[in-house]
């Protein structure tokens, strides 16, 4: 599905120059799911912003679905991004002026589907996530957890094959967390590869393998059974 | 996709209320404003325009160099000939009118309703071909052919004849003519040089009513306006060049004068806004106050669109997230454009809507401000919706084009985490600040330094007495020859204590002609202003004698050939004792007895000139009557009592010296009102705008604001390092503001023959004045911060 090869990023300011990621090579395949962890700063998310084709990396390659795209423009990228990525965000950054039905809607909107294929899909991915019920309500009305899973119906609801979830957990509760880890395990099993980041040990052993990083470097990678609870 | 832009916009419209109204009352008034100057523009620039052969017409004026009148050495009039020799000596010249007409005439209908209508006599078939007059009744080539017929608009049709048909009716004009319609013709539009002419005859009716035909029609005889329509494609400059021929080869030859003259082609295109001669048909445009008000729009236009750029990019941090998420989504940048730029378009959509109806409110106060009536039905023509929605567009674009780019470049890796764009686009925003207050202080400066000036004016001894003097226009022969017993009766009533006749009012003596003394060395030659008056005109007016006497009953010569001049003139023809000299006055011996002071006759444009005083009835147009001030009413009833006695026929109209008196500064009022309203416009919505900012900037710095209390900052101390940094904005602004006012207003000032000084305070005054606004309204935001509890505000994030 996707490898990097030698990936480098460096962050430059008028003093410092702080390398984010050195030389990390790594694969990922098809309907996996990896978690990614380390300590603050050893540049978890500057993977994750250029897994997703948010950033360019300083300098080596990254082939996602055979091609090299680390030299992609913005437009370039956005049009992958868009067909192939869906993102789960720790802070769930929904848009506070659209309602929950308007956010899943929207990378629709982008990918230009027709309205009734819209709200065919949009309807599904709700009623998969249990929060069909509030689609008229806005972000700020409803729960931390559920906020989440209006964050998780909209990566998944353009049929991405790939989820990049950065500590979707991180702003919630254990049970709310929980739920949030089931669905992500339940679209990985759909065939969906999944990429998390996460600080809780637990929440990483949903995964099939743990890419630790330490300092922007990969350290260790286990492969382990999964076990689901 | 846009009805989720629309969904976004309709939502922030209505959550961030403050933000809304600070936003879209600015570009409100300042689409109504655009809108309104549009109309006036539009209405201007299209004078004169509409017919169909405007660009082949020119109107031919006459310079007689030196002979300045009423600023100008221009004449809108020449010779009744002139039209008619043109087109025969030169073949290019297509065709001629030759025209000029009568004002207030009374018109009788059926013996029986009165009108007080104008009438212009002209070239008959040549004007109608000219003009591309359209008839509904009646034929332009033969309508007028008869002697005592006459066409009407149609306007002036029903007026006069309801719904009859009005051809093959009567009009009795001036009690004694009676002329046969002939023709109705579609009444031109109000931007028309012929708008207020609904009755036309021609020059054969006219010439039938006059006694001096053989003068009036000579060369001598400068009081026609004269067209004339060039072949296509010609060059006017080389007509011009020829136009010396015809005065070398007809005027001086036929008039023995040799009086320099040169004539010149004006466009009739120019002719309405930049008519720089005396005598038009009609009352003029000005492309100065076209120029002004198009600057106002421009200026109260680009305030308000500041306001909605500085108050999106300070609230863009909030927005940065929105576009973040989108971006991951997969928005591009071209998508993020169109979704910002749509929202200041539905911004300033809604503020059309409201600007819309603050045009129908407030037009009629425009009309007023530029002395056009333009109707609400005006509003809703399709030329003004079309316009109104460009600049509604336009401004939608223009506020939204910044805000756009600014949003759609932030990076989502960044703004994603919450790490918003703080403080970025900052100093434009200053500089977007300084530039709101620089325009609004100038024009606060402009102001004060216009008022001070029309102050002056108004205040300013001009050498005659204006308060409690009625004026009556004495319209014609019939009502002067009845003249002395009006005068009788006038003086009857104890409230009346001077009453005078005269040709001209202090306020508007504009007849010149040539003064000759012989002296030692040789003859001398003042072009001087002339009048003639009664034996109280100068007590009327209190205007004093330094020498010698005024007009005596008891001297039976003063009537033909005593006459009274001034200092200027005195001065100007050498004389130190100028009493008992004879002057030469267009042939004729007249005796000074009487040296008058110099008093202003015009505007303060214009310097004092040099002007003697003649008795002569025939020539009296006036009838000044000074009252006491007590009990007006009764005397001005008296008064009508006595004109109905003697001048029934005509209708009775007054005027009073000091209101006519302001009126020579219509132009200069129009003005001052034209800046006065607008920077009040304008510091208003520069105020919404630093509204709007202060209480965003207060807004995040509640943290702050709540750190620095709890480590012991007062409220005054809070205020004050809030609102230090946008007063120092205004302070800013001031520096740029004071040279621009200075050097505009040094400029208008240079029209004024009598003017002030420009005095340091009042830049001093129109800078403290922005900045006392600025404080208000900075403060009302950041005294609120101040005052907030700061546990609340440390604990808010």
């Amino acid at each position: 599905m996707l490898r990097t090869n030698n990936l480098v990023k460096i962050y430059r300011t008028e003093e410092v120059e702080t390398t984010a990621l050195d030389n990390v090579s790594i694969e990922i395949n098809e309907g996996e799911f990896v978690s990614i962890m380390g300590p603050s700063g050893c540049g978890k998310s500057t993977l994750m912003n250029i897994l997703g084709m948010l950033d360019n990396p300083s300098g080596g390659e990254y082939h996602f679905l055979g091609k090299e795209v680390s030299k992609f423009n913005e437009r370039q990228r956005a049009q992958i991004r868009k067909e192939n990525i869906g993102f789960v965000f720790q802070s769930f950054n929904l848009i506070d002026e659209l309602t929950i039905y308007e956010n899943v809607e929207l990378p629709l909107l982008y990918l230009k589907v027709s309205p009734s294929e819209r709200k065919r899909k949009v309807q599904t991915v709700l009623e998969i996530m249990e929060i069909m019920h509030r689609r008229n309500h806005f972000p700020q009305q409803l729960s931390g957890g559920q906020q989440q899973r209006v964050a998780v119906a909209r990566a998944l609801v353009a049929n991405p094959k790939l989820i990049l979830a950065d500590e979707p957990t991180g702003n919630l509760d254990s049970s709310h967390g929980d739920e949030v880890m089931k669905m992500l395990t339940f679209l990985n099993e759909g065939g969906t590869t999944v990429i998390m980041v996460t600080h809780s040990p637990t929440y990483a052993e949903y995964g099939n393998r743990v890419i630790h990083l330490f300092d922007g470097k990969v350290v260790t990678e286990n492969f382990q059974e999964s076990f689901r609870v | 996709m846009i009805k989720n832009y629309f969904k976004i916009v309709i939502r922030n419209i209505t959550r961030h209320k403050t933000f809304t109204f600070l936003n879209i009352s600015g570009l409100a008034i300042g689409i109504a404003v655009a809108s309104l100057i549009m109309l006036y523009v539009k209405f201007e620039w299209e004078y004169d325009k509409s017919y169909p052969n405007t660009d082949s017409i020119y109107r031919v004026i006459q310079r007689q160099p030196g002979n300045i009148f009423m600023g100008t050495d221009y004449f809108g009039v020449t010779q009744e000939p002139l039209g008619r020799t043109l087109q025969l000596e030169f073949p290019e010249v297509n065709n001629y009118v030759t025209m000029s007409s009568w004002k207030d005439v009374v018109i009788n209908i059926d013996r029986k309703k009165n009108y007080e209508e104008d009438i212009l006599y002209a070239t008959a078939p040549n004007l109608f071909n000219m003009f591309s007059f359209e008839f509904i009744q009646g034929n332009p080539e033969n309508a007028l052919s008869q002697q005592n017929t006459v066409i009407l608009s149609e306007n002036d049709a029903k007026k006069f004849f309801g719904n009859d048909n009005p051809v093959g009716k009567t009009i009795t004009v001036r009690e004694n003519e009676t002329w046969t319609v002939t023709g109705v013709f579609k009444s031109m539009p109000a931007n028309s040089q012929f708008a207020n002419y609904g009755i036309i005859t021609s020059f054969e009716t006219y010439a039938s009513t006059l006694n001096n035909r053989e003068q009036t029609f000579a060369w001598g005889n400068n009081s026609w306006c004269t067209y004339v329509q060039l072949k296509n494609g010609i060059n006017p400059e080389f007509t011009q060049t020829k136009l010396p021929y015809i005065i070398k080869k007809y005027v001086n030859s036929a008039t023995g004068s040799k009086k320099v003259r040169e004539y010149y082609l004006q466009s009739l295109k120019d002719t309405h806004l930049y008519n720089k001669a005396n005598f038009a048909l009609n009352e003029n445009g000005d492309i100065k106050i076209v120029l002004v008000l198009i600057a106002m729009a421009f200026i109260i236009i680009t305030i308000a669109s500041i306001n909605y750029m500085n108050l999106s990019t300070a609230r863009a941090s909030l927005r940065a997230r929105e576009v973040g998420v989108r971006k991951v989504i997969g928005a591009n940048k071209i998508q993020l454009i169109t979704q910002f730029v749509s929202d200041s378009i539905v911004y300033s959509i809604v503020a059309g809507i409201f600007a819309l109806i603050l045009d129908l409110l407030f037009l009629p106060s425009f009309n007023q401000l530029v002395g056009i009536k333009f109707s609400s039905t005006a509003l809703f023509q399709p030329s003004f919706l079309i316009g109104f929605l460009v600049i509604t567009l336009l401004v939608g674009l223009l506020s939204g084009a910044y805000p756009a780019f600014v949003l759609s470049n932030y990076q989502p890796a960044q703004v994603i985490k919450g790490d918003n764009a703080k403080g970025k686009h900052s100093a434009l925003r200053r500089i977007l600040v300084v530039t709101q207050f620089a325009a609004s202080i100038a024009l606060i400066a402009c102001t004060f330094i216009i008022l001070s000036q029309m102050n002056y004016i108004r205040n300013k001894d001009m050498g005659y007495n204006r308060e409690n003097i009625i004026v009556l226009p004495l319209k014609d022969a019939s009502v002067v020859k009845q003249l002395e017993l009006m005068k009788n009766d006038l003086n009857r009533h104890s409230s009346i204590v001077e009453v005078t006749a005269s040709s001209h009012l202090p306020i508007n003596i504009n007849s010149s002609t040539h003064v000759k003394i012989s002296g030692e060395t040789g003859e001398i030659d003042v072009q001087s202003y002339q009048m003639y008056g009664d034996y109280n005109f100068l007590p009327t007016f209190g205007i004093s004698i330094v020498d010698g006497r005024n007009f005596s009953k008891s001297v039976a010569t003063d009537s033909a050939n005593a006459v009274l001049i001034n200092q200027s003139l005195a001065r100007s023809l050498g004389l130190k004792d100028a009493v008992g000299k004879t002057l030469n006055i267009n042939g004729d011996k007249y005796n000074v007895i009487g040296i008058i002071k110099d008093f202003n006759m015009h505007s303060l444009h214009q310097k004092i000139l040099p002007l003697f005083i003649r008795m002569h009835e025939p020539w009296l147009q006036y009838l000044s009557i000074k009252t006491k001030s007590q009990d007006l009413p009764a005397t001005i009833d008296y008064i009508k009592s006595v004109w109905n006695r003697y001048a029934e026929q005509r209708a009775f109209d007054y005027s009073f010296l000091d209101s006519d008196f302001n009126s020579l500064y219509k132009r200069e009022e129009r003005f001052a009102e034209i800046v006065s309203y607008s920077s009040g416009l304008a510091i208003f919505i520069a105020c919404l705008g630093l509204l709007g900012l202060a209480s965003f900037i207060v807004e995040q710095k509640r943290k702050e604001i709540g750190i620095r209390k709890v480590l012991g900052a007062s409220v005054s101390d809070v205020v004050g390092t809030l609102s230090k940094q946008f007063l120092k904005l205004v302070f800013y602004a001031n520096i740029i503001a004071v040279p621009a006012a200075y050097y505009f207003m040094t400029n208008w000032l240079q029209d004024f023959a009598y003017r002030i000084n420009i005095s340091w305070w009042i830049f001093v005054l129109s800078g403290g004045m922005a900045l006392l606004i600025a404080l208000i309204t900075v403060s009302s935001q950041t005294i609120k911060a101040a005052l907030s509890n700061p546990v609340k505000s440390i604990r808010y994030e």
